[in-house]
């Protein structure tokens, strides 16, 4: 579902990402792990057509995010870890706005919107400004967003952060769902623990390259993620 | 005193980002800012040297000093109340800062001198050119550079405090109520008005002979102390006057950080706290739309919700509504006066009244080509920027959007304007359309180019809005543009219509904005695109 190959990226003189290459397949949830300053966010906004890269190829379904960015981003949603919104826009007209871009039937905008609004508990709030929101109510209201036109993909950058523990268990049961109703999950995280129970599979990135990546099982084997974790990075 | 010292330095580090370009071809942007700004300081020392040059001839080289003392004081003060509110209550660091043990006072005091040194750009760019012109026609001593230095440094402390006072005054009235943002718009139009009122309220009609701008020397030397003192000092330089006037103005400014002070805690709660609503089972209009209304809404909201950006844009449209106002209420008084100062060109009431849709075509390009709405479009995204670049929508289709967001936030008063004109003054019906197309491709032209230049100077980490609507390289650049922009415009509409009469002027006019447009739309296709889909947030 997502394929990138050799992908290269530079701030200046410096490489963030160095030919990074792995595949997520469609169905499962892929976590995406390392130390502050890997390289993970620089990646997610890369393959969300955020981050121009110099060098290599990221496909969404088989279409390149550098030649068809349209048709690759109709496909997915992304969830950045700073939720910060358009703080003027009530959090109905966000939602709205972003069905709009998606090209979303009403009908399939009432439905979702109504139906993760309540599982995130934001149903009264959805009137009011988001600037009026805290980090994790702005964190739902990017959710329901991202939710709210069915994405085949979901991108997520820290996606637990800021949220309450029944969002996390809800949140984690959405992800359960879509992958389950057929789409796939790319998101970065610290927490090692939730990666760990969630994933499918896992790859983990070191100064811009990738040292580990596989299956859930066969990465950590007898050892937690977090233990296979901080040994790669005490090499 | 240490305290105070670091937090000026992480202060001002942030907001003098306006030139702070590394990188090779980053560092290429700082050109175009500075070429633009020696060309603007050029055409003013020359326009304040042709003026001290001719009031020489009456003895009266130090009515420069005073006047531009007043146009620095009158611009610091008008837009000083909106921006003041921005800058002292809501930048982002305030929880962090509130969270430290420092005082507030420090807090205050390191945020006004902030201020003040934005604004000292107005001095630098009215003052020093009188200061220099004022040098160059009277014999001056070494004092008088020690005064000029002074004053450049001490003019802006009283516009400065009394705009933070007024802009604290409607922190605490707007705080109070859930429609802060509105209340906030209303009150600093007020305020602006009452600031113009205040001076048209002073009569300084020239006695006979006299001319109008000593008439407004002598009478602004009566009332304002700063340009009193500086003609005294400049002309006859006396230390207790100049200590006094030092002394003056410190107090003026600790006084100001006091009463500020007081208030803030208060205000930065206030303006922070968005009083939510519980609405249960209610139905929202979730009607699907277009990629472009959608956008266009997305702009509308923000630009009516941010009030610093409004109060900087509107002022161009003010003015139109308020020349056209005065042009249909005073037509009669316009045309006696009009019809006996000019000599050398003899006018007649018919005469003027055929050169209306020129003229109303005039105003529509003063008040179009300095209203850039889209100079900060882009930077007022934030970091939001990131969400927008994600969305299945065309960096073009995004450009194009907000151009056509700020273009509709314009025409519907410059064309109303322009047609209660065409009612009035019976304009013919191709004249009338020639100005309603001058509607639609002045501010076309102005916010394509706008959007470019943001697109070639963004700015997505600034600390609140008010530092990107004025005090980033892009806004400066666009407001020296438009300023060019207007004078080349009023003169080609002058020329053209002069050579080639009226309607055939204001077709040549229409032409050559139409190209202007179409090389734009171009311009932006191509690699305006490129250059968008490279910018991160």
């Amino acid at each position: 579902m997502i394929r990138i190959k050799d992908v290269c990226k530079y701030y200046g003189g410096k490489k963030a990402l160095d030919k990074v290459t792995f595949d997520v397949k469609k169905g499962e949830i892929f976590a995406f792990i390392g130390h502050n300053g890997a390289g993970k966010t620089t990646l997610i906004k890369s393959i969300c057509g955020i981050l121009d890269f110099e060098e290599g190829e990221i496909l969404i379904d088989g279409k390149s995010i550098k030649e068809d960015p349209i048709a690759c981003k109709k496909e997915m949603a992304y969830i950045s870890d700073d939720p910060e919104l358009y703080e003027d826009m009530k959090a109905i007209s966000f939602i709205n706005f972003v069905c709009d871009m998606y090209d979303v039937p009403t009908e399939m905008r009432e439905k979702n919107i109504t139906r993760y609004a309540e599982m995130f508990g934001m149903e009264s709030e959805l009137g009011n400004v988001i600037k009026s929101f805290s980090h994790g109510m702005k964190q739902k209201i990017a959710l329901i967003a991202a939710l709210s036109h069915e994405p085949k993909i979901l991108i997520m950058d820290e996606p637990f952060v800021g949220l309450d523990p029944k969002a996390i268990f809800d949140m984690k049961e959405v992800m359960r769902q879509i992958v389950k109703d057929g789409g796939t999950i790319f998101f970065s995280t610290h927490i090692l623990d939730m990666a760990e129970k969630l994933c499918d599979r896992v790859a983990i990135v070191k100064k811009g390259q990738i040292v580990k990546v596989g299956d859930m099982k066969k990465i950590r084997g007898d050892k937690s993620l977090e233990k296979v974790f901080l040994e790669l990075e005490a090499k | 005193m240490s305290k105070l010292f670091s937090l000026l330095t992480a202060t001002m580090s942030g907001g003098l980002k306006l030139f702070n370009y590394s990188g090779k071809t980053e560092r290429s942007k700082r050109v175009m800012p500075f070429l633009l700004g020696t060309l603007i300081g050029v055409m003013m020392l020359q326009s304040a040297s042709v003026m001290a040059f001719l009031f020489k001839e009456d003895n009266a080289e130090s009515v420069i000093l005073v006047i531009y003392a007043l146009i620095t004081t009158l611009i610091i003060l008008m837009e000083g109340s909106y921006k003041s509110i921005d800058l002292l209550f809501k930048p982002k660091d305030n929880d962090m800062l509130l969270a430290m043990p420092i005082k507030k006072s420090t807090i205050v005091f390191a945020r006004i001198i902030k201020f003040y040194v934005f604004e000292m750009v107005y001095c630098l760019i009215f003052l020093l050119p009188a200061i220099i012109a004022y040098a160059m026609v009277a014999e001056v001593g070494l004092s008088y550079y020690v005064v000029a230095i002074t004053m450049l440094v001490l003019i802006p402390v009283i516009p400065i405090t009394i705009a933070c006072i007024i802009g604290l005054v409607i922190s605490l009235i707007s705080g109070r109520f859930r429609h802060k943002t509105f209340l906030q718009i209303a009150l600093s139009f007020l305020a602006m008005f009452a600031t113009v009122g205040l001076v048209f309220l002073i009569n300084m009609s020239p006695n006979n002979g006299e001319y109008a701008m000593i008439a407004i020397s002598n009478k602004v030397t009566e009332f304002y102390y700063p340009a009193s003192t500086f003609v005294n000092l400049a002309t006859n330089f006396n230390i207790w006057e100049y200590l006094i006037f030092i002394v003056v103005n410190l107090a003026i400014m600790g006084l100001t950080v006091i009463v500020i002070s007081r208030f803030c805690f208060k205000i930065i709660t206030r303006l922070a706290t968005v009083k939510q609503i519980k609405n249960v089972n209610v139905n929202y209009n979730l009607k699907k739309h277009s990629q472009t209304f959608a956008m266009v809404k997305k702009e509308m909201t923000r630009y009516f919700c941010t009030p610093v950006l409004l109060m900087n844009t509107a002022m161009g449209l003010v003015f139109f509504v308020i020349a056209i106002g005065a042009i249909l209420v005073k037509f009669d008084d316009i045309v006696n006066s009009l019809t006996t100062s000019v000599e050398e060109f003899p006018l007649t009431a018919d005469k003027i009244s055929s050169y209306l849709p020129s003229v109303t075509l005039a105003m529509v390009a003063f008040a179009s080509l300095l209203t850039c709405i889209t100079a900060t479009l882009i930077s007022l995204e934030g970091k939001a920027f990131n969400i927008l670049k994600s969305l299945p929508i065309s960096g073009k289709k995004v450009i194009m959007t907000k151009v056509l967001a700020a273009t509709l936030l314009i025409v519907p008063v410059t064309a109303i304007g322009s047609l209660v004109m065409a009612f009035r003054f019976q304009f013919g019906f191709l004249d009338t359309l020639l100005v309603l197309i001058g509607v639609v491709l002045m501010p076309l032209v102005t916010e394509l180019i706008g959007i470019l230049i943001n697109i070639k100077y963004p700015r997505f980490d600034a600390e609140n809005d008010t530092v990107v609507v004025r005090q980033s390289a892009s806004v400066m650049v666009a407001t020296f543009l438009g300023l060019g922009m207007v004078l080349v415009t009023e003169s080609l509409i002058f020329v053209t219509v002069f050579l080639a009469g009226q309607t055939a002027g204001l077709m040549m006019v229409n032409a050559v904005f139409a190209i202007i447009t179409l090389f734009l739309y171009f311009v932006i296709a191509s690699r305006g695109e490129e250059k968008y889909l490279k910018l991160t947030a």
